[in-house]
């Protein structure tokens, strides 16, 4: 330790220096203020010792000077003075000494002192270089989050949030709070939507968000249903998760056709249905554990669906919304958010809005609380109306060719799995048929659902005009398959190229082992079909045609590169 | 001569200084004979600051070494300058010299 003294007295420097060297100080010696300034400059010592009363400058200036040039570092003064009175003493604290010693010396008191001022410079920097190291560290984990964040934002970019029917809030560091917002479309036009809530903060509860907004994404693209989606992501969560860290999430797939919503709750506080003029319809009530929380062959993808029609709105939330706190603790709660959510029962009502002012209201603060992920989702007239201009080109254009496949669908391959993404992957792969991936992907999702829930598994389309119908209509079809033991779906498919147009034609022959049906029941005169989406199909295709007493139907799809 | 020296406090300074202890005495003894004339100066010139100014220098440097007598008779005079009082200074300095004299004498056998 070096230690600066300074004293215009020369027996006393002498005697101090001594005492100094003697306890294995490394000392420098000052005649007065102004050197033991430039002295301290010059070889930064640990410890200064002033005289007070000195020439040219005295102690209490140099200690000013000496305190301006220590920055954040500790180094103690300690003034030496024969003076007694109290205000002299008091003065020497006030300029920033430490402590005082009067002369003459006592070499134990002197060496008392400043082995506890070593001490308390020990501690000091001990302190200061924690205190730098948490600031280094700090900055490290904001750094490492941002390009996390990035990376995140890479691969779970917002998806269809920005939809003029979707209103959302989700903080923009959401994905460290656990929160994640996913809305995607299929290829067939439904709307997936996720919402999600991981257990824990910052980068834990961020990484398991990436598989599962690339399962999400990567699933629904393709085609597949909420089903297997969820059943995926709880797979993938449940191997890679620690435990105790799970994704509480509903999810639901919006059908616009049928004007219904399929969906999976587990962990999440009830998201809610409300109809124009009516208020809250239907609760989706969490009946799951959490995904990520049971091994898969434990897990249930058991979905529900119900009714969803244009205007309807849906209100999903993260259970952030019912805990915002007011100022004296307690929470905002579901009444209150049930109560504006029922005021939709006048149509003009701003749901969404009024409900954010009542939680900052309720809150008390002025910005609107990060805590919570809500969306709202209306299916609204250009929602119902097919888009079929989505984005599936490819820079990439072959001839097209002729090819034909056939499929034998058998009870146990329907029971367990949805085989349209694997017929759609396989259109893919062949042609210049991916712009019209979306058109055909609803022709064969109609034909097959009819040729399976009306032909093989026999179930009156009927059932579906009512609510409760709907309901039904679903836990039969689950039954029926259960029970499924003969039976088949044949699909053929054949492609017959047209150079002129350097498109080609698409033949899909679906049959099934069902009874048939009475299909000019469902045909007007004019040729004209209604009824089990057949409209629907037939405005997509060039012809269609049953035939086997409504066990066959072919349709052909025209395509072509303009 | 132990009316005017704190025997103990010299041999304490003795073992602490080592070899330095010449120079110690020297310093002292050329800094005071320096102060002594004056502070005999700053008397016949009545000024007071500079009475008390020398007077602490030379209080502090005795009270080192040990000289107490020399010690309390600079206090009284620090006390006088510091007070503007310099009506018995003259007297106070006469005192200070003889015992000044004495201390240098002492010091100097030492050596």
């Amino acid at each position: 330790m070096k230690i600066l003294i300074a004293d215009d007295n020369n027996t006393d420097r002498l005697i101090l220096k001594r005492i100094l060297t003697n306890c294995g100080y490394e000392v420098i010696a000052a005649v007065d203020g102004l050197e033991a300034v430039e002295f301290f400059n010059d070889s930064m010592p640990d410890l200064v010792l002033l005289d007070a009363m000195m020439p040219n400058m005295d102690g209490y200036e140099a200690a000013i000077e000496i305190k301006k040039a220590t920055g954040d570092r500790l180094v103690p003064i300690i003034f030496l003075t024969s003076l007694q009175e109290a205000s002299a003493l008091a003065h020497c604290l006030e300029v920033g000494g430490d402590d005082f010693l009067t002369k003459p010396y006592n070499k134990i008191i002197l060496e008392a002192k400043i082995k506890a001022f070593e001490r308390m410079k020990l501690l000091h920097d001990e302190v200061r270089e924690q205190r730098n190291e948490i600031q280094l560290y700090n900055d490290h984990m904001i750094h490492e989050q941002e390009v996390a964040k990035r990376l995140f934002d890479n691969i779970a970019h917002s998806g269809n949030l920005n939809q003029p029917n979707i209103k959302h809030l989700l903080s923009p560091m959401s994905i460290f709070n656990g929160d994640l917002l996913l809305v995607a479309r299929t290829p067939s036009d439904m709307t997936h939507i996720m919402l999600g809530d991981f257990t824990g903060h910052g980068l834990p509860a961020a990484i398991g968000a990436l598989p599962v907004a690339d399962i999400f994404y990567g699933m629904t693209s393709k085609g597949f249903s909420i089903v297997d989606i969820v059943t995926e992501i709880n797979k993938r969560l449940s191997n890679i998760l620690p435990v105790g860290v799970f994704c509480c999430a509903t999810i639901c797939e919006i059908n616009y056709r049928d004007d219904s919503i399929i969906s999976w709750s587990g962990g999440l506080p009830d998201g809610y249905i409300a109809r124009a003029d009516e208020g809250i319809i239907d609760n989706i009530k969490s009946n799951h554990l959490p995904l990520g929380v049971l091994a898969p062959n434990n897990f249930s993808v058991e979905t529900e669906m119900r009714q969803f029609s244009p205007n309807d709105k849906l209100y999903l939330f993260s259970d952030g919304l019912l805990e915002a706190e007011a100022p004296d603790g307690s929470m905002f709660g579901e009444e209150r958010l049930k109560s504006v959510i029922n005021s939709y029962e006048d149509a003009s009502v701003n749901v969404y809005d009024d409900l954010l002012k009542a939680v900052a209201d309720y809150t008390q603060s002025d910005k609107q609380t990060d805590d919570y992920t809500l969306i709202e989702y209306t299916i609204d007239d250009l929602n119902h109306n097919i888009d079929t201009a989505e984005d599936f080109s490819d820079e990439e254009r072959q001839e097209s060719m002729e090819w034909c496949f056939d499929y034998d669908f058998r009870p146990s391959t329907l029971r367990q799995f949805d085989p349209l993404p694997l017929v759609l992957q396989i259109l893919n792969e062949c042609s210049g048929l991916k712009d019209y991936r979306g058109r055909v992907f609803t022709v064969l999702a109609e034909l097959f659902t009819n040729a399976l829930d009306h032909g093989v598994l026999g179930l009156d389309s009927n059932m579906k005009k009512s609510a409760e119908g709907f309901a039904k209509f679903y836990l039969a079809k689950k039954d029926a398959l259960d029970l499924l033991e003969d039976g088949f779906i044949k699909i053929r498919m054949e492609h017959l190229p047209d150079n002129e147009s350097k498109g080609g034609a698409l033949h899909i022959r679906i049959q099934n082992s069902g009874d048939g049906f009475d299909y000019s029941q469902l045909k007007a005169a004019d040729n004209s079909f209604s009824g089990r989406g057949l409209a629907l199909v037939q405005s997509l295709c060039k012809s269609m045609e049953y035939s086997d007493n409504g066990k066959q139907v072919d349709v052909i799809f025209d395509w072509d590169y303009s | 001569m132990e009316d005017s020296i704190n025997m103990p406090i010299v041999e304490e300074l003795k073992q602490l200084m080592e070899e330095d202890f010449p120079l110690l005495i020297e310093t002292y003894v050329n800094d005071c004979d320096a102060r002594i004339d004056a502070l005999a100066l700053a008397i016949s010139n009545q000024d007071a600051t500079e009475v008390r100014e020398i007077a602490h220098a030379f209080k502090g440097s005795s009270s080192n070494l040990g000289a107490e007598k020399l010690t309390s008779i600079c206090f009284r005079l620090e006390t006088m300058g510091r007070e503007g009082e310099l009506a018995n200074a003259n007297d106070e300095y006469i005192n200070m010299k003889s015992e000044y004299l004495k201390v240098r004498e002492y010091f100097k056998n030492l050596l």
